[in-house]
């Protein structure tokens, strides 16, 4: 999709102006006990950025980001021997975040640019023997907070005309993001289950409409 | 299409695919999460979780909470008399790198990092004393006042924990539990069990063709009585007793037709010949007697400590190598599985009643007050002394009342008993909880009618049965993440309250090094 709105965006001019896009991400995770609900060792998640175009060069973006990922655990005996047990584990995220973006320059087909953005995302782990019945004993989940942010360098390709004062348009930005790890608790509260935080480059794209 | 347009909107969030999590990748994790084989106490059920390196305890009101073991992990646990005390043994590790860039275990080297090892005691779901522990130190029994443990290695058992250095593994190891030294002797050969006088003064310790006396205030040998007179030739002990009056240790030895009397007070050893091997044996304080069981003699044979000597011959249809004392009464079976007979053997007139089974008995056991026999029917041997038994067959309860029954209640069961506990009430009643398998419900049984068995419908598969010291049963049930469910005595549901999920704990968590910069 980028790559067709690049060939037909060609010859277009950048405006300034507010954006709609439909946006996806992944950031790394620190800690191993993220293996346990994903195989993926960095975190992918979708959404939506929106940008309010206050000038030519500077905007504020909004984001929403959502992102799950499971696994199948299996557990084994300390000595290799007969797997004890199975059950699924997953994460669930939705993360909101907010910051400046700031054209740096203007070239033919791209226009980079530069944000830093706050995210608080809020991050619920579940683990589930039976993850086909709703009501089976075997399920613990609890939900925590994460706090962090993001700086990142990224470009927007030239929009492509569609009606008079709407345009598509795509970007692709990367940088470092770093989060507070998200803290688990049992399902009472009675001890803790451990976490993890997203750490690592940052990598995003989307598409969307510019206006 | 109206409905069409509410009732989709309606399904889906109702569906909720959005919360559904995809099983897209694979993890394994090096379990097991929890053991099943809980320690009961006063307060609760202590459960290991092998995978986290935690204890927790799990309550009758369906609460559990982590016992905080400042860092350390569970390897055995270990349920005091009193069943007041849970006493763990523990491992922390040990990073010899003194580098504040180490702060998890796996950030280590792996020949950097050791295993400290010590006795935690937990009482009401908290530490209040550690002990330093040996990691080879695999059998206890505790003095008849319950304040002491008493330790010992079992060649036939492997280590707790791994150890360095030296290590004695003929040491014995006196542990006070409320206070007061650790003290330990060392005899030279492997320690096969511990006895104890009546005023828990002296400890007789049995071992490898030699017995030893050691005074428990001074711990010092007071006396050692070899059990042969040739070195070369190796016995080794089966049964020991201390006779009522406390100044003899009587002692079985495998294979061998004699009985040992080591007298405490003379410090002499009398040897008596016996007809058979003697396989068990069974003290009666009140008639001042002792009776011997054999595995391949159909007899019973009694010691009067009032004149130190074989006075009767009881005769029986089959060997009743197994024997067990209640009030007033001493019950034999064949441990074999060879007889359908429980024999009951008044002590006061010598009398014999027989109580045939409709199988032959398999395993035997008190209940009651020792007014019920309970035992297993069929198949080959299992253990009977509780928690889990292995499925050997066994498809037959029989259920004796030996204060007013004339006859044996014999019991077909659907499938072989994986376990069995039983609980006393204080009228001289009791009940019996059975876990069948393949079964995922339990069978209760009153033992004053024990043809109304009751199954008791259960929340999850159950793999293991014990009981609380005030009588209520305690069922872990077959769920990966862990549940323990209360079952009072005589109710026919288990409580509503159920701990569960406790085997979580710390799973998304990396072990940190515990006690840095501590001493």
């Amino acid at each position: 999709m980028l790559a067709t709105l690049l060939m037909v965006g060609m010859g277009q001019a950048f405006a300034a102006g507010h954006e709609l896009s439909f946006e996806a991400s992944r950031i790394g995770v620190a800690g191993p006990s993220w293996d346990v609900v994903s195989a993926d060792p960095g975190y992918a998640s979708v959404g939506l950025r929106g940008v309010y175009g206050f000038s030519k060069n500077l905007g504020l973006v909004v984001g929403w980001q959502r992102g799950v990922d499971g696994s199948d655990v299996e557990v084994y005996s300390a000595d290799g021997g007969l797997e004890e047990a199975e059950f699924r584990a997953g994460f669930i995220g939705n993360a909101l975040r907010v910051g400046p973006k700031a054209q740096v320059a203007r070239w033919r087909w791209v226009a980079p640019y530069a944000t830093a953005q706050a995210s608080v995302s809020v991050g619920r782990v579940s683990f589930d023997t039976d993850p086909d019945r709703d009501d089976n004993v075997g399920q613990v989940q609890d939900t925590a907070w994460s706090f962090g942010g993001f700086a990142a360098a990224g470009v927007d390709l030239k929009p492509v005309k569609v009606t008079k004062g709407l345009r598509l348009g795509a970007h692709l930005e990367a940088g470092y993001g770093l989060q507070s790890a998200y803290r688990f608790e049992t399902n009472d509260g009675a001890a803790d289950l451990g976490g993890f935080g997203m750490r690592g480059l940052v990598v995003s794209g989307g598409a969307g409409v510019r206006f | 299409m109206r409905l069409l347009a509410t009732l989709f909107p309606a399904v889906l969030a109702a569906c909720a695919p959005w919360e559904r999590i995809p099983g897209d990748g694979y993890a394994d994790l090096e379990g097991p999460l929890w053991d099943p084989a809980a320690v009961a106490a006063a307060d609760g059920a202590y459960i290991r979780l092998p995978a986290a390196g935690a204890l927790v305890v799990a309550r009758p009101d369906g609460s559990w909470a982590p016992v905080d073991l400042n860092g350390a992990a569970p390897v055995r646990l270990i349920g005091t008399p009193d069943g007041a005390r849970v006493l763990a043994v523990s491992t922390w590790p040990i990073c010899a790198l003194d580098d504040e860039e180490i702060v998890l275990v796996d950030d280590c080297p792996g020949e950097e990092l050791s295993e400290g090892v010590e006795l935690n005691v937990v009482q009401d779901g908290r530490v209040v004393d550690v002990f330093p522990h040996r990691g080879h130190l695999n059998r206890q029994t505790f003095t008849p006042d319950g304040k002491t443990l008493v330790q010992w290695h079992d060649g036939s058992r492997g280590y707790d924990v791994a150890q360095d250095g030296i290590t004695d593994l003929t040491e014995v190891v006196f542990q006070p539990l409320d206070g007061g030294q650790r003290r330990a002797v060392s005899l030279g050969v492997p320690t096969q069990g511990v006895i104890f006088t009546q005023d828990q003064s002296k400890a007789v310790v049995l071992s490898v063709s030699q017995a030893v006396l050691v005074d428990l205030a001074s711990f010092e040998i007071d006396a050692t009585f070899p059990l042969v007179t040739d070195p070369d030739v190796r016995i080794a002990p089966q049964d020991a007793v201390l006779s009522p009056d406390g100044s003899q240790v009587i002692v079985a030895m495998q294979g061998r037709p004699e009985l040992y009397k080591i007298d405490l007070t003379t410090f002499s050893i009398d040897i008596e010949d016996l007809d058979a091997v003697p396989a068990d044996l069974a003290v009666v304080p009140d008639a001042d007697r002792t009776f011997i069981g054999y595995d391949g003699l159909a007899r019973v044979d009694v010691l009067d400590h009032a004149i130190d000597e074989l006075t009767d011959q009881i005769a029986v249809d089959d060997p009743m190598g197994g024997l067990l004392v209640g009030e007033g009464r001493v019950v034999g079976w064949n441990r074999q599985g060879g007889s359908r007979d429980i024999v009951k053997l008044d002590t006061a007139t010598g009398k014999v009643t027989e109580y045939p089974a409709d199988r032959a008995v398999t395993a035997l056991s008190l209940a009651g007050g020792g007014r019920y026999a309970l035992g297993l029917l069929g198949g080959q041997p299992v253990d009977l002394a509780g928690g889990a038994l292995a499925a050997g067959g066994a498809d037959g309860l029989v259920v004796v009342d030996l204060d007013e029954g004339t006859r044996a209640t014999s019991l077909t069961l659907s499938s072989a008993p994986v376990a069995l506990e039983t609980v006393s009430d204080d009228a001289g009643g009791g009940f019996a909880l059975l876990l069948l398998d393949g079964v995922e419900s339990l069978l209760q049984i009153d033992l004053a009618t024990p043809s109304f068995a009751v199954e008791v419908e259960l929340p999850a598969p159950p793999v293991r049965l014990t009981s609380l010291p005030d009588g209520t049963f305690v069922v872990l049930h077959d769920e990966a993440f862990g549940l323990v469910s209360f079952l009072s005595p005589g109710a026919t549901e288990v409580g509503k309250e159920v701990a569960s999920g406790f085997a979580t704990m710390n799973l998304l968590s990396e072990r940190a090094l515990p006690r840095r910069g501590e001493d």
